[in-house]
């Protein structure tokens, strides 16, 4: 007994739990009151028990950041907010005369059309990026409004962010001597500036009038033919490190709408209006990069054969991602998720909603073993204007050391004023709902569909471990509490809401921003 | 509390920047060890600080047994003019100490010899000693259920049933 633990100085007890997960520190918790004292005394030791019990994990252990103090509070603020699902406090965005919806978005972050004044969109001079300040999201209030100064957009340019990886591209088209020469840019999100590590200070020059730049993973960009008719479309990959074209080939399509780029593969969703006219079908086309001859390798086509998608054969792919309000039922539409490389599908079918998410890394997999092509099906039983969303918490501060964590929320009925005004949660985290639970703030749903969304080791281990869990939880009124100003809504792939506002007495169109 | 004795300098010879020291444990024995080896000990540093200040050098009583001793002489012996980070005064401390195979193939040994080598080591401020152990013992905590902590750490349960069932964690509630 002269040797046991408890006879260790405390200063040594805490670096020995200090090298535990969760699991043993609470293990370690239960044994004595010695030990319960200093673990809960221990503000390294809470923050390491909060982290875990967030489903999430420090990015960088480094001194120099910020101190394990401030860590926890902000972990305790952000369970807090994830508690009570507290809506973030109104944002409102000047001087958006006109707009509709953000250009792009990626992971917390969204960019906004620039400051026009008058309704001259042809010479765009800048854009801005907001990130959206919330407790949900870790991101205090001093970070949120960056412009990005000078880009020589023209009004038909395409952009996308990658706030993983603070990148901004965007392609200008110019006609020059009767050519059309494409400029694509790849630009520093913090800065503006051409980003240090783009080929040819950040502007790649092409003479394809035809290509349209479509999506980005990591360090490739993808382009193809920007077409509403179909026919061959030949997308090309390109390394807009290197400026190389790692991929190139031609596929032939029926009616294109939508492409993504994964690391492998591109995935292009293909299909007419409506079912009836046009199959609708996801192509996947294997990415090989070739030294010498760079080609695409096989497509393959897969047909979504999900039973409610062929009885009704109604099905709209929708273009416009943020766009939600402008799909009637009985449609559906998709929304790629840039961040989780996630393609969830909203459809509409004999007055049940259902919404599939169709892991990008795992397409091949899911649909060899699923012959309904779902990775998870959650029907909804009443109809909704919104579909589902992925809600991706991440960057936790200014990129120097990052958490990472998804939640998955579907809402029903939210912005129905007559509606009851409920969320349908699905967390990946039992502790969490559990809390949820025992506080009073949600209700397990009976007879949802519990199950896990996630399987397959490409997933993740985090995500193939937690089983999902279904609950309700009571939203707040928001046509009450927002007035009856709200004009229209988008919820954006972020879990942004956002709103436009019509103050009569001003007559101004505010566009005001919410994390959900 | 270790006690400092006057030794006869002659035991101790000062020879420039490899001197040596005279270690004294707790059952008695004398063990002469260079200077330059223990260095990595805060607490023998400070001592010897304390011996140029004052001129004179006397052995070091130390309150654990000659068999510890030597283990953790080996350590800082195989260390000997290493840099490792967590032992700079200067540096700031690391989030975690890193796994060194060595420190692992010298800590195999049972349960009882690697709380006392911590518990030296801690006494001699040696940081990544102290660390290394830490880890050890972690690895032997991993996995086990409470029941299976309790027998290992050899404490009893003295929770009321009540606080037994409270939350785990403050921040768990």
């Amino acid at each position: 007994m002269a040797h046991s633990l408890p006879f260790l100085p405390n200063e040594i007890l805490l670096r020995i739990l200090e090298m535990l997960g969760c699991r043993d520190i609470l293990a370690c918790h239960a044994t004595c009151s010695r030990m319960r004292v200093l673990i809960t005394d221990s503000i390294a030791l809470q923050y390491s028990i909060e982290l875990s019990a967030c489903g999430m994990i420090d990015g960088r252990q480094d001194p120099h950041t910020l101190p394990i103090q401030e860590r926890l509070d902000r972990i305790r603020r952000y369970t807090a907010a994830w508690e009570t699902l507290l809506w973030t406090s109104r944002l409102a965005l000047p001087h958006l005369v006109g707009l509709e919806s953000p250009i792009s978005v990626s992971g917390d972050v969204f960019l906004l059309p620039p400051s026009v004044v008058g309704a001259i969109a042809d010479s765009v001079t800048g854009v801005q990026v907001q990130q959206i300040p919330s407790e949900l999201r870790a991101i205090k209030e001093d970070h949120q409004i960056h412009s990005i100064p000078v880009l020589a957009l023209t009004g038909n340019g395409k952009i996308r962010l990658d706030a993983a990886q603070e990148l901004i591209v965007f392609r200008e088209r110019n006609f020059i001597g009767g050519q059309t020469v494409t400029r694509t840019h790849v630009h520093s999100l913090l800065t503006g500036e051409a980003h240090p590590l783009a080929f040819a200070h950040g502007v790649m020059e092409t003479m394809d009038p035809g290509l349209a730049f479509e999506d980005m993973c990591g360090d490739l960009l993808l382009e193809a033919i920007a077409s509403d008719v179909g026919g061959i479309c030949t997308p090309i990959v390109r390394n807009w490190k290197t400026g190389l074209v790692e991929a190139k080939g031609t596929v032939m399509i029926k009616h294109r709408y939508m492409a993504f780029l994964d690391k492998q593969h591109i995935i292009s969703v293909t299909g007419g209006t409506y079912l009836a006219l046009y199959p609708t079908c996801l192509q996947v086309t294997s990415l090989v990069s070739v030294d010498t001859t760079p080609t695409l390798a096989e497509s393959r086509s897969y047909s979504f054969a999900l039973p409610e998608f062929l009885q009704h054969k109604l099905l709209h792919i929708h273009t416009q991602i943020s766009n939600l309000e402008h799909i009637p039922p009985p449609h559906g539409c998709f929304y790629p998720d840039p961040a989780d490389r996630l393609i969830s599908v909203a459809i509409n079918s004999s007055g049940k909603r259902f919404v599939i998410d169709i892991p990008v890394r795992t397409f091949k997999t899911y649909i060899s073993s699923h012959p309904g092509g779902a990775a998870a099906i959650i029907p909804w039983d009443a109809w909704g204007t919104h579909g589902a969303r992925m809600v991706h918490v991440s960057p936790f501060d200014t990129g120097r050391w990052t958490l990472s964590g998804s939640r998955r929320m579907t809402f029903r009925r939210a912005l129905e004023p007559d509606g009851p005004n409920m969320l349908t949660l699905l967390d990946y985290s039992p502790r969490r709902v559990a809390r949820a639970v025992a506080r009073g703030t949600a209700t397990v749903l009976h007879g949802a569909e519990v199950g896990t969304v996630y399987t397959g080791p490409e997933c993740g281990p985090l995500r193939t471990l937690l089983p999902c869990i279904v609950t309700e939880v009571p939203l707040p009124d928001i046509m009450g509490e927002w007035g009856e100003g709200v004009e229209s809504a988008w919820l954006c792939e972020n879990g942004v809401l956002f709103l436009k506002c019509d103050a009569v007495s001003h007559r101004i169109l505010d566009a005001c921003a919410y994390t959900i | 509390m270790p006690t400092i004795v006057s030794v006869d300098d002659s035991t101790v010879p000062g020879e420039g920047s490899s001197r040596l020291l005279l270690l004294v444990s707790s059952d008695n024995k004398h063990i002469v060890v260079e200077e330059d080896i223990m260095s990595r000990s805060r607490f023998i540093s400070k001592q010897v600080e304390g011996f140029e200040a004052t001129s004179q050098r006397h052995a070091i009583l130390l309150p654990f047994s000659s068999f510890v001793l030597n283990k953790v002489i080996e350590y800082c012996s195989h260390y000997r003019g290493y840099y490792l980070l967590e032992d700079d005064p200067d540096a700031a401390p690391p989030g975690r100490s890193p796994v060194r195979e060595w420190d692992q193939e010298f800590l195999d040994v049972d349960r009882n010899m690697l709380l006392r080598i911590i518990k030296a080591a801690h006494y001699l401020e040696i940081k990544s000693l102290v660390g290394s152990c830490a880890r050890a013992i972690a690895d032997m905590i991993r996995g086990k259920t409470t029941e299976e902590m309790r027998e290992i750490l050899g404490v009893e349960n003295d929770f009321t049933p009540e606080e037994e069932h409270s939350p785990s964690s403050k921040c768990t509630g």
